[in-house]
């Protein structure tokens, strides 16, 4: 079930109607309903994966209560490591077995030995890489004696797969959700419209930035052999704007939802386009991913104590994985690559922590060296997404080889005046709304009912006129 | 609580009123659905040649130079699974009918209309035809079905211009594919292929349209109808990036079939060499001059059939 569905405008408002009217002050009722409501949300993709995310679920649950439960230091080791190795196998049969098979093969081909190693026809389940996530940081966090085990088996299966979160994050900690799922929840009027409002604005970002870009970016991507290298720069710039506008908008959409119900997720993005440097933008892009490896991986790797160079290993290496992640492709690979590239300038001078917060704060404009430092920081950005959109690496190469030859200076072809004045309006927006949770939680909110309604009718007089296909998320592949 | 609830109806309030009422006017507005269904309906029992497919025969077959009774049935994305229905609802009523002309072409058998990005059409069957393939409830509705913006531009142009939705002559050949408005082929040819182009492996559709195409041989031959089956020409920028596995598989297909029943022939004109560069709209479609050469093609292959035939009765 997709967020922008029809199915999804019956299935919400019916998960609220109960949850609010007939299970009010009922915590066990309501958790029971959501639970239920998460499952059949699933369960609209493909039922038979239901089996696997309960699986998995049962597994950590499991798991981090023998752990929690065991005073022997082995017994706690054996059931973390087996939580870790079945989650991570789980990730790889499903996620990576063909890409590791198709590596092996091409690797042994070049010295010489011929094999004809299987490759499996595999469905991706979605979501497996985020709720394999959230289960490994529960385990991780038990063994680590941070958190007691959860006792309460319904409790435990919602944090792991409650709807709005669980195709495509955000990725979110024990520590954060399961206190929130064991509180009482009240309604809260201004919570709920402050819900609504981001919902909308996700769907916004969704139906008209990410699925408008998506049109222009797949036909120039897709044809990029026949194209001058003026309008591959385009087809790159909308595919940034396609990327950020699908990937946020789902997660400003799954954080208005849970909002309804009286639940706050991890903030996943922060106006990651308007950074300064690359260090900034990944503290403001997918951040819930960012942290979580920040917290599994960097920093029990030695993070930034073991100096410089160490610093610069690790940094590497969780870009790595950060791409790997995305999916079972070099392309993937050679984008976190170049993002570690992009970073290591900062480490080495120390200068990664020199933007903690929004640009030009409190002033209308930024200074011209902040905005030279944007335009910088997102042309790198860009030049890193074509890896991330190419089919593969020669696919990129090419586009790139293209992109860098004479006809970098002719018009280009491709020329949607609808949608880059679209852009622009969006991106002022998103200017406006720099300093807030998301782009439109302010906007006209002093103003008469009657301009503040315009702007939301106008806004879903946009959605509306935008829709047609219902185009899926990017990251649900992931 | 209930002031949130208040608060949400108030607002929804004018967005459910004003799509309800442009349910209610999209549904007036005459459209090339509704027009084909009407004539079927007043028709059917006259026709002697039923055209079916996809916009491939929609834009393709023009009935004016046909020396039959013929009507083009056909439209565009509509599906095998689609043709059978429209020949199935009207069974009783193909009184003068001998011959269908069905399109087989390289994207036929590993596709549904419901199942490709073109599915919205599927509303058009739904509320116009009164084909219910789909089980999809939001297929009944107008405006939950295609492009907003394509909605207000019908609505906008039946209002203001008075102009019906409709796109094909008055004996269901679509207008709209002029030589003056020609794309170019080179693109058009690529493009147009790969989108055609299915995912082999576990295709679910192969076996489904071969099952539909049995039905519509078996139902042709009760009412005592043949069935002519044609792969749709097209410009060798097309046919040159085809799928070589996916082409030969369906021509095989159809090959296999029609020699196995004696009321179905068929036609393989996809590198016809009488259609020439001009003759195309687009890499894959033809234009209204390609589809006078396409018709009278028609005309020769029903002619030379219907001797065999008179020569076997002599005999």
């Amino acid at each position: 079930m997709l967020f922008n569905s029809l199915n999804f405008a019956i299935f919400l408002p019916v998960v609220f109607t109960i949850y609010w009217f007939i299970f009010k002050k009922k915590l066990r009722a309501q958790n029971t309903l959501l639970l239920i409501s998460s499952y059949f949300f699933y369960a609209c993709w493909d039922w038979r994966f239901l089996f696997l995310l309960s699986f998995s679920t049962l597994l950590d649950y499991f798991t981090g209560f023998k752990m929690y439960y065991t005073e022997n230091r082995n017994a706690k080791k054996f059931w973390f490591w087996l939580s870790i190795s079945v989650n991570i196998g789980l990730l790889g049969v499903f996620k990576y077995y063909n890409f590791f098979a198709a590596s092996f093969a091409v690797a042994l081909a070049n010295v010489g030995l011929q094999t004809n190693l299987l490759t499996i026809q595999v469905i991706l389940p979605v979501g497996i890489s985020f709720y394999t996530f959230h289960g490994l940081s529960y385990v991780i966090d038990i063994y680590k004696n941070k958190i007691k085990a959860e006792k309460n088996y319904i409790d435990y299966a919602l944090f792991v797969s409650f709807f709005p979160l669980l195709v495509a994050g955000p990725i979110e900690r024990a520590t954060h959700l399961l206190p929130q799922l064991k509180k009482n929840r009240d309604f809260n009027f201004t919570k709920a419209v402050d819900g609504l409002r981001q919902i909308l604005w996700g769907l916004f970002k969704k139906v008209v930035i990410a699925n408008q870009c998506a049109i222009y970016a797949n036909q120039i991507f897709n044809n990029s052999e026949t194209y001058f290298g003026s309008t591959l720069v385009l087809g790159a710039i909308f595919f940034t704007f396609q990327i950020y506008g699908d990937f946020s908008g789902y997660s400003d959409i799954a954080l208005g939802t849970a909002r309804l119900f009286g639940i706050d997720l991890l903030k996943n993005f922060s106006f990651p386009y308007f950074s300064r440097d690359i260090a900034e933008f990944w503290r403001r892009w997918h951040i819930s991913l960012s942290t979580w490896f920040k917290d599994y991986l960097y920093i029990p790797l030695g993070g930034s104590k073991l100096g410089t160079f160490k610093q610069i290993i690790n940094t590497f290496i969780i870009f790595m994985v950060s791409g790997f992640w995305h999916g079972a492709n070099w392309t993937f690979i050679v984008w976190g690559f170049l993002n570690a590239l992009y970073i290591i300038p900062s480490i080495i001078f120390g200068t990664n922590r020199l933007h903690l917060e929004a640009v030009a704060k409190g002033k209308i404009l930024p200074s011209l060296k902040d905005f030279f430092a944007i335009l910088f920081t997102f042309g790198l950005t860009v030049f890193a997404w074509i890896f991330f959109r190419a089919e593969s690496l020669n696919h990129a190469i090419q586009f790139i080889s293209r992109i860098f030859s004479y006809s970098l200076f002719s018009l280009p072809t491709v020329r949607p005046k609808m949608l880059v004045f679209l852009l622009f309006i969006f991106m002022v927006i998103e200017w406006l709304g720099r300093e807030e949770q998301f782009a439109i939680a302010k906007l006209g909110i002093k103003s008469p009912k009657i301009i503040k309604w315009g702007i939301y009718y106008c806004i879903i007089l946009a959605i509306f006129y935008y829709s047609g296909s219902q185009l899926q998320f990017i990251y649900f592949q992931f | 609580m209930l002031k949130f609830i208040r608060l949400v109806i108030l607002f929804s309030l004018p967005i459910i009123i004003a799509m309800i009422s442009l349910e209610i006017y999209l549904r007036k507005i005459p459209n090339d659905y509704l027009y084909k269904r009407k004539y079927l309906d007043k028709h059917s029992n006259s026709i002697e040649v039923l055209i079916l497919g996809s916009s491939h025969t929609y834009y393709g077959i023009n009935p004016y130079f046909s020396k039959f009774k013929i009507f083009n049935a056909a439209y565009v994305s509509q599906s095998l699974n689609f043709d059978l229905a429209i020949f199935k609802k009207y069974k009783n009523n193909w009184r003068k009918l001998k011959y269908i002309v069905i399109p087989v072409d390289y994207f036929s058998l590993y596709e549904t209309l419901e199942n490709g990005s073109e599915h919205w059409r599927v509303k058009n069957y739904n509320i116009y035809y009164a084909i219910k393939i789909n089980s999809n409830y939001w297929n009944n509705f107008e405006v939950l079905n295609g492009n907003f913006s394509g909605n207000i531009s019908r609505l906008k142009s039946h209002l203001f211009n008075q102009k019906p939705d409709i796109n094909c002559n008055k004996l269901g050949f679509g207008t709209n594919h002029n030589s003056k408005d020609g794309k170019n082929l080179f693109i058009t040819g690529k493009i147009n292929a790969k989108i055609h182009t299915a995912i082999l492996e576990n295709n679910v559709f192969l076996s489904k349209n071969i099952q539909t195409l049995k039905s519509i041989i078996a139902l042709a031959k009760i009412n005592n109808t043949k069935i002519i089956f044609i792969t749709s020409p097209a410009y060798y920028s097309y046919r040159k990036n085809l799928n070589a596995k996916q082409l030969n598989s369906t021509l095989n297909q159809i090959k296999l079939l029609s020699s196995k029943y004696k009321h179905t022939f068929y036609y393989n004109l996809l590198a016809d060499s009488t259609f020439l560069a001009n003759d195309y709209y687009d890499a894959n479609h033809l234009n209204e001059i390609g589809a006078i050469k396409l018709t009278s093609k028609l005309n020769r292959i029903i002619s030379s059939n219907n001797n065999i035939k008179s020569s076997i009765l002599a005999k």
